[in-house]
């Protein structure tokens, strides 16, 4: 088998969790420990460490030159027209894809190190993760839509065990529930999209899908369409998107770098992935492609709103990933596939970083979420504080940082592609003010101004350790210079090639170009100028309010108007529980279970039964028990009997 | 045509006979319906029967072969058996419950 | 006599035998196992042993009946003892004798009274499963359909539940009110034969050369559908399976979800379609809409149940809606998957039963309120149970999701091509709500999952509970393996069936559907390019 180095790299995560799993059900048997979060959590650690290394020597030098490696174990399964096989395939796509989440999950496998310690599951938590790294490997590297559908699941799945990993807390077990069904309600459009593609295509690698769709496209406009749309389905649950983001939120209940891990930097974002991918596919549906790039603005909007107003340190990082992700969609329904990537690799790092931050925050705070007890951790945690302000800085889109370069090229895609729309880049311009409001009011009010906590908690206050604080350096490094390699050549003048843009860009224009309308370079100098300034206004705006806070932020209950609504989420929580998922409960038990079932069905099959029980009793009088009468009987059926002989024959 | 006093019985169409064989039964049937202890319907019963012997026995005659009067050697025999038996039971009834009134005797009832 | 006809005749022979043996414990033992589970289990792992020869001689590529034995019984009315196997029954009559041991041992402390003739049942049981699945003559096919329900009868009526008397009575009354309309199809199907041939045959083979006219077609239709569809059970005749799961002692359980459900579909894959294909054919809306309500109604009372058992009961009726949907769809992605899909209820929701019946020996209740938190007293057994329900509601890499995505996947292709050829778009609404069921199935598993295995450990009676024994784990670990086997790597699985099924739906399936289902030449290249691109290397 060539190149058997891929296979390698996805199968080094499934071993770690094969081995840790084995030996966490082991200890259960056998009531002892064989070996407990140390070994586990280095054996986690290095092997997805080895798989990073193994996937930058695979890119940077199998890979040098060529547009694609690939690798096919086996055979998966055949029937009729279909077959599927086994494939993992780097492009460049995937390549990127590929070495920011093992690079990722390597740090953040590290930073768990320090963070579970002394946890008694904590095997069972390195297994999950281990897990999940090899699910998302099978997502990005599969070569054909079911493939990348095991893996879509399978991180599904890790995300739900990761969600209700303390499962004895009632709220958590609920949490990872809602996140695998609704992820669910994703993939029943993803499976429709694929069930449509394959009727049509009658193959569901992902270069035949995309070529058809390219060039032999015998699918009426709104069927081609409405395939689009199936998978972006898929996406929208995955990648917390309108109307399926309610997951995305509850999913904080998880451990915080779970939270980072896969709630930020990487499985979110393969819906976003997923519809670069299928690119072939959305270049051929107009439609599709505008439904794409609204869902993405309005997302990034109205999840930034609802950010405005949160109070869990973890809850305004998750609105914000969602956001964030409505960002890349924007992108990728404008067409700038390239970007979305961009945006999605920056992303991973300041979000990371961020979610890292939080979380030891959380650490040094015992466990207290809500930033209103915080306030002046600046001076107990510097390295905390300064890697969370270069991650915000990178979020908010202050140049120099990744984030600016790769938000700033959104908007401007938004703006200027032929698939753009000058309202949703508004919608953008907008979402991107909240962004950096309130992010910079989650800085202010939790490093800045005086502790609001408990005196305990004071005293307890203290730097997280070198295993957490490392991987925080890491990635707040990679916020501030992981943008510098796809620098606009408009902003260097042409001095410094965009690096990312020249190795994606062949990949992803493969299945043809998006016209961008020519606007002169004063026009694109001048909105890089409006999002600067953007920035600054949210940074300004929550320096006035949140810089020194001396009184108390109010009590959410007593809100009113606007902040009550979005306090509350704009209720949607309690929307859906009304509207869809009560009437389903009150339809299955009430209706279907006791009215169908019990008094129709089984009524009439009981009805017919005690029917006959009393055709049986009416017989039954008959039986008298007086042979009399039944020698009448007798004498009464001979004379009927021969009454009948006599006339009828 | 005959003389003899047998040919008037069994002759003229046998309309004697066939009077005295229905006469017979229906008293039998009327024993068996109406009489409400054991033994006299079981006698009823006996009646039936050998009503039903001498229709056999006449029309064995009126063919003038023998395979009537076969059966009714038959049903002889069987009646027999069936009296005797008939009545073991009701002794054995009667000395259990001390009556052979049939009214007694219901708990086939359905 | 034949490798088939030994596989056969071991359990009966063996509970023959066992009948032999003195019973010195009938009443009253304590032990956890006896002498007799021990020699059933030896019997029936004999039976597994001489099927997984059979198993290895199988010819893969050969089209038709393997290892026929052919004897004649009554020749007058062309009864004939004639038993074969193929691609499509192969994989079931394995899935019966491999599931046979496992549900013995899964009973050896569920069954405390009158033992040895459980165990005599239980073998009597395989003897007429293992039969239905290779009889080639109508007659004693029939002959075994009606004989699976007497040790059924028996292992219900004697070691069930408290309401076990009603649910016994109520499994056999629906099942036979079917059999019975079967019954008189056949004889008329016999006569019919007699008109045709000039004699009696009930020889599956020669039946199918008739040449039946529309109208009597759909009433011999409906009345075989009848039989299989109470079997099945499809809606609305689904009522009788969740009484006789809640009430059947575990391995009864096992065996009814695992094997005698299969029947059903069985009949329609062997009997219902390829006898009479224009009636099928006119009919395959209805069943495949009967189908999909099955699949939406099953799940949604699956949610409404509150009791363990009952719920798995009702997902088995969802399960068998797509294995309904696929069948009819007459693809050949669907009936591969639809066969497939069958083996993997019978490993799913079999080893849910088990599991389910030790949680009952444990606490003696199925209810869920009554527990909570289970994961952290029974690790073990939480693995075990998340596992296989996840394998449930078909995530991929376990075996659900194979048979399930290859059902949907053909009948959405069936589905297509009708659309294609009518403009109708009924099939294709039918598959958005076969596909919903995913969320469904979702939705009541897991939710089930969180209240009984997450959640504050409340209840003090489940403080004390023993994790899973040796013997549990003997009894669950086949399962894992054959849900990641078939999950994982199921070509094997796929292969054993694949010449059959094709020469079987180039047989039935409808000419429409064949002219819209080819693909057009200029798309043929496409897997070879996408091959090129791939292999590009430096």
């Amino acid at each position: 088998m060539e190149n058997s180095l891929i296979l390698i790299i996805v199968l080094l995560p499934l071993a770690g969790a094969l081995l840790n799993g084995i030996v966490a059900a082991a200890n259960a048997y056998r009531k002892k420990e064989i070996w407990g979060e140390k070994i586990s959590g280095i054996l986690a650690f290095s092997t997805v460490a080895l798989s990073f290394i193994l996937s930058m020597y695979a890119v940077f030098v199998k890979m040098a030159g060529a547009e694609a490696i690939a690798c096919t174990p086996y055979q998966w399964m055949t029937a009729g027209g279909l077959n599927v096989n086994i494939t993992f395939m780097i492009d460049h796509l995937s390549a990127v894809m590929l070495l920011v989440v093992t690079g990722v999950s390597a740090v953040i496998h590290f930073y768990s190190i320090g963070y579970i310690h002394g946890d008694k599951s904590s095997v069972r938590y390195f297994t999950y993760l281990n897990l999940f790294v090899f699910a998302m490997l099978l997502l990005i590297l599969g070569d054909s839509m079911p493939v990348m559908f095991v893996g879509w699941e399978g991180v599904g799945l890790c995300s739900y065990l990761l969600i209700g990993f303390w499962y004895k807390e009632d709220e958590k077990a609920a949490a990872g529930k809602k996140a695998f069904i609704v992820n669910r309600i994703g993939d029943f459009g993803f499976l429709l999209g694929m069930f449509l593609i394959f009727a049509n295509v009658g193959s569901l690698a992902i270069a035949d899908v995309n070529e058809y769709f390219h060039q032999h496209n015998s699918m009426t406009f709104f069927w081609t369409n409405v395939a689009a749309i199936c998978l972006f389905i898929g996406a929208t649950g995955k990648s917390a998107q309108i109307p399926l983001y309610v997951w995305l939120p509850d999913a904080m209940a998880g451990p915080t770098p779970v939270s980072a891990l896969i709630h930020a930097a990487t499985m979110v974002t393969a819906g976003v992935y997923m519809v670069c991918r299928f690119h072939g596919v959305y270049l051929a549906a107009p439609v599709a492609m505008q439904v794409v790039l609204w869902v993405g603005g309005l997302t990034a909007l109205f999840s930034a709103t609802i950010a405005l107003y949160q109070n869990d340190i973890k809850k305004v990082l998750a609105y914000s990933t969602v956001s964030q992700l409505g960002f890349m969609f924007m992108a990728a329904g404008a067409g700038a596939f390239v970007i979305a990537i961009f945006h999605l690799m920056t992303h991973a790092f300041f979000k990371a970083c961020l979610f890292l931050g939080s979380g030891s925050v959380i650490h040094a705070m015992g466990g207290e979420q809500d930033i209103r007890y915080m306030g002046g951790l600046k001076k107990f945690m510097p390295a905390t504080f300064l890697t969370f302000t270069l991650a915000t800085l990178a979020i908010a889109g202050f140049p120099p940082f990744a984030g600016f370069f790769s938000k700033d090229e959104i908007l401007w895609n938004v703006f200027a592609s032929g698939h753009g729309n000058k309202i949703v880049w508004l919608i953008g311009m907008v979402a991107a003010l909240c962004t950096a409001f309130y992010m910079f009011r989650l800085v202010y009010l939790t490093f800045f101004g005086s502790f609001r906590g408990s005196r305990q908690q004071e005293h307890h206050l203290h730097e997280s350790p070198k295993t957490m604080t490392v991987p925080l350096m890491i990635l707040a490094a990679l916020s501030v210079v992981g943008g510098w390699i796809g620098i606009p050549k408009l902003l260097s003048f042409g001095a410094i090639p965009n690096y990312f843009h020249d190795y994606l860009e062949p990949t992803l224009s493969k299945y043809g170009h998006v016209h961008i309308d020519h606007y002169s370079h004063a026009t694109e100098y001048a909105l890089m100028a409006l999002s600067v300034a953007i920035a600054f206004a949210g940074w300004l705006l929550a320096r006035m309010l949140f810089r020194e806070l001396k009184y108390r932020l109010p009590d959410p209950a007593t809100y009113t108007g606007i902040s009550r609504l979005l306090w509350n989420k704009y209720f949607i929580d309690e929307i859906y529980m009304k509207f869809i998922v009560n009437p389903i409960k009150y339809l299955s038990t009430n209706i279907f279970l006791n009215i169908a079932d019990k008094k129709i069905i089984d009524g009439a099959a009981n009805g017919s039964a005690s029917g006959w029980k009393w055709v049986a009793v009416l017989l039954s009088f008959f039986q008298s028990g007086n042979i009399q009468a039944y020698g009448f009987y007798m004498l009464f059926g001979a004379t009927i009997a021969f009454i009948f002989a006599l006339f009828l024959f | 045509m005959s003389n003899t006093i047998g040919d008037f019985i069994l002759g003229s169409g046998g309309i004697f006979t066939i009077s005295v064989v229905i006469i017979l039964f229906v008293i039998g049937v009327a024993t068996f319906m109406f009489r409400r202890t054991l033994l006299h319907m079981l006698m009823g019963v006996e009646l039936m029967l050998n009503a039903v012997n001498l229709n056999l026995i006449y029309f064995a005659r009126l063919h003038q072969n023998l395979e009537g009067q076969m059966l009714s050697l038959m049903i002889f025999v069987v009646a027999a058996c069936e009296v005797a038996v008939g009545i073991a039971i009701i002794v054995n009834l009667y000395k259990r419950t001390g009556t052979i009134g049939v009214e007694t005797y219901s708990e086939e009832r359905g | 006599m034949g490798i088939l006809s030994w596989t056969l005749l071991i359990p009966l022979f063996g509970g023959i035998l066992m009948m032999l043996i003195p019973s010195r414990d009938s009443y009253s033992e304590k032990s956890s196992a006896s002498i007799y589970g021990w020699i059933a289990l030896g019997i029936t792992t004999l039976a597994m042993v001489v099927s997984i020869f059979m198993l290895i001689n199988f010819d893969n590529s050969a089209d038709g009946y393997q290892f026929q034995e052919k004897f004649e019984w009554i020749p007058q009315f062309g009864l004939n003892y004639h038993l074969g196997i193929d691609g499509i029954s192969i994989l079931l009559f394995m899935l019966t004798t491999i599931i046979m041991p496992f549900s013995v041992l899964s009973s050896f402390k569920y069954i405390q009274k009158r033992k040895k003739e459980y165990y005599i049942w239980l073998l009597f049981l395989e003897f007429t499963m293992l039969g239905a699945f290779v009889a080639l003559n109508l007659f004693i096919f029939y002959i075994f359909w009606e004989l699976m329900l007497i040790p059924m009868f028996f292992l219900i009526g004697i070691w069930g539940g408290p309401k076990r008397i009603y649910a016994t009575v109520k499994f056999v009354l629906f099942t036979v009110v079917g059999s019975l309309m079967m019954l008189a199809g056949i004889v008329y199907l016999a006569i019919l034969a007699r008109n045709t041939f000039g004699e009696f045959t009930f020889e599956f083979e020669q039946l199918m050369k008739l040449n039946i006219p529309l109208q009597t077609q759909l009433w011999l239709f409906a009345a075989f559908a009848l039989a299989f569809a109470i079997k099945v059970p499809m809606f609305p005749f689904h009522t009788w399976l969740p009484d006789a799961h809640v009430e059947a002692p575990t391995a009864g359980s096992v065996i009814l979800a695992g094997v005698l459900l299969k029947m059903g579909g069985y009949g329609f894959i062997r009997l219902g379609i390829p006898l009479f294909g224009d009636a099928a054919l006119q009919a395959a809306p209805l069943m495949q809409l009967l189908a999909v309500i099955g699949i939406v109604y099953g799940a949604c009372l699956a949610l409404a149940q509150s009791d363990l058992k009952k719920l798995v009961a009702y997902s088995s009726i969802s399960h068998l809606g797509y294995v309904m949907l696929g069948l009819f769809a007459l693809t050949p992605e669907a009936i591969q998957g639809s066969i497939l899909q069958m083996v993997n209820h019978g490993i799913s929701t079999g080893a849910l039963f088990a599991l389910v019946g030790m949680i009952y020996e444990r606490r003696h209740t199925r209810e869920i309120a009554d527990f909570g938190g289970l994961a952290y007293r029974l690790p073990l057994f939480s693995v075990a149970f998340m596992i296989i329900t996840l394998s449930s509601v078909a995530l991929p890499g376990t075996n659900g999701f194979i048979g399930e995505f290859l059902i949907l996947l053909g009948s959405f292709k069936a589905a297509w091509a009708q659309y294609l050829a009518h403009q109708q778009v009924f099939g294709l609404v039918l598959m958005v709500f076969a596909t919903s069921g995913v969320i469904l199935g979702a939705y009541y598993m897991l939710w089930m999952v969180q209240r009984v295995f997450f959640g504050p450990l409340n209840n003090d009676k489940n403080k004390n509970l023993k994790d899973l024994s040796f013997r549990e784990m003997v009894v669950l670990i086949p399962f894992i393996i054959f849900v990641f086997w078939i999950g994982l790597f199921p070509k094997s699985y796929l292969t054993k069936m694949e010449k059959s099924v094709n020469s079987y739906v180039e047989q039935y399936q409808p000419q429409e559907l064949k002219q819209k289902l080819t693909v057009p030449d200029e798309h043929e290249g496409l897997a070879e390019k996408s091959t090129e691109i791939i292999k590009t290397k430096p």
